[in-house]
């Protein structure tokens, strides 16, 4: 149900970043109205997608309804180099255990069921296990506000790197989440109420921190 | 002089040393200096159950007699804030609620308010998946917020409404069936609190100034909702999940 994959699957699977790119234009131009973010070809790739990226990929009968991406803070990422200022002056936490988290969506259908809670607790948990598997410090996110409530709703540690301000007329607050014992016993309850959920991790995983895993299955 | 995000950081701090919704009532209490809020309320509703507004609270700093007013006059029902945060997921302040509701009976809640020196305030709406909402209420005599204190209240009143929660969900139990929620109201707690400290209904309703029976209500209900038997259980569950110290 849940994938992480590494950002060279543009050449080493290139259906999937082309459906994974076609998604993400329908969520985010398309329904969310990020105009900048519109190409011609209706794929949304931008300059900090690469092969040093991840992407977590939920699908159900071969359709993404949810999807997120992790971007390496030892490159240009959003909060370096797109809107640094919501920082107002403090440091961000940044190295090869850190990455940045963006392009959260859900499918407009996974999310107007009645089972929509059941299901972005189970998307959270699929990041969180995402996270253990890459053995990661922690995710720099910038979001909005009422988000923060939601995390630690689902057991993330998030710490505000600095106060609720405004960027292109959304509130907006950087945060950096950590994952515990207690984020990964409510990812696998999360699991456990969503039936077939599990992250496959891939053997190779190219440009991450680690390299040379044996393929296994996270649940 | 720290610098209110410095401050709000602080604050934060204390919310994650909370063992029980009394720990965060004080923190609220010691930090009102530095944002010139003179009180404060926290509380969840579930509109489709028609709660009253006792039963909705969780904390409350509100001077008793406002909060008696309030629940007897229903106010819940034409309070032009509890309107406003039904459609905004940003915070606001009390008088932009006033300004967008207009005139009508909202009107009365405000006014009533001034006579509690409640004059201005700050809401933080919150919007539940579960189809609940609950809302931190800052108020006060002379409440001028520039933007950076507005964002760090918005901050706080974030980790407030989380340390509560976590504070008063029922421990996860896979053996049972699926349990009532166990969010006790601030009145329920108070009795609680009273009854491990020794003190009798009657004892309790004086110190209240609440009917007799009103406190056994109380703490049936609350007895009910921990799934517990009697009134030494519930309050042994009580401080068992750090509901009360």
């Amino acid at each position: 149900m849940f994938k992480l994959v590494s950002g060279n699957i543009d050449s080493t699977d290139p259906s999937l970043a082309d459906r994974i790119y076609s998604f993400r234009h329908a969520f985010f131009v398309e329904r969310m109205g990020w105009e900048a973010c519109r190409k011609p070809d209706h794929r949304e790739r931008d300059a900090f997608d690469g092969p040093d990226s991840f992407h977590v990929v939920g699908e159900q009968h071969s359709e993404i309804v949810a999807y997120a991406r992790f971007l390496p803070t030892i490159r240009p990422h959003l909060l370096t180099h797109l809107y640094p200022e919501i920082l107002q002056g403090a440091q961000a936490p940044s190295g090869p255990r850190i990455y940045e988290w963006t392009r959260q969506a859900i499918a407009p259908k996974r999310q107007e069921t009645t089972q929509r809670d059941a299901f972005v607790k189970a998307v959270s948990g699929a990041i969180a296990l995402a996270v253990a598997a890459l053995d990661l410090e922690g995710l720099l996110i910038q979001f909005h506000p009422a988000m923060v409530a939601r995390l630690i709703e689902t057991d993330w540690d998030v710490e505000p790197l600095a106060l609720p301000s405004m960027y292109l007329g959304e509130s907006i607050i950087p945060v950096f989440a950590r994952v515990t014992e207690q984020t990964l016993k409510t990812a696998r309850t999360a699991f456990a109420a969503w039936p077939g959920s599990k992250l496959d991790v891939p053997e190779d995983l190219g440009g991450g921190p680690k390299t040379g895993w044996p393929e296994r299955v996270v649940q | 002089m720290r610098d209110i995000s410095q401050i709000a950081f602080a604050l934060l701090d204390r919310f994650r040393a909370a063992h029980c919704l009394s720990d965060i009532h004080k923190a609220l209490q010691s930090y009102a200096i530095h944002f010139g809020y003179d009180s404060f309320i926290l509380g969840t509703i579930l509109w489709s159950r028609n709660q009253t507004f006792q039963e909705c609270i969780k904390i409350s700093d509100w001077p008793e007699e406002w909060q008696q007013r309030y629940q007897a006059q229903g106010y819940m029902r034409v309070d032009p804030v509890l309107r406003h945060m039904k459609g905004v997921v940003d915070p606001f302040l009390w008088h932009e609620a006033a300004q967008a509701a207009g005139s009508g009976d909202g009107g009365v809640v405000m006014n009533e308010a001034r006579a509690f020196r409640l004059n201005e305030g700050f809401c933080v709406p919150f919007h539940q998946n579960d189809g609940s909402e609950a809302a931190i209420s800052f108020g006060g005599e002379h409440m001028r917020l520039s933007p950076d204190e507005q964002a760090a209240l918005h901050l706080v009143a974030i980790y407030a409404m989380s340390a509560v929660r976590t504070l008063t969900r029922p421990p996860p139990d896979i053996d049972r069936g699926p349990t009532p929620s166990a969010s006790l109201t601030a009145r329920e707690v108070e009795c609680l609190k009273w009854s491990s400290a020794g003190k009798t209904a009657w004892e309790i309703s004086v110190i209240l100034s609440i009917s007799r029976r009103t406190v056994e209500q109380y703490l049936t209900s609350a007895a009910n909702k921990l799934q517990t038997v009697g009134r030494v259980h519930c309050v042994a569950e009580a401080i068992r999940r750090g509901i009360i110290a």
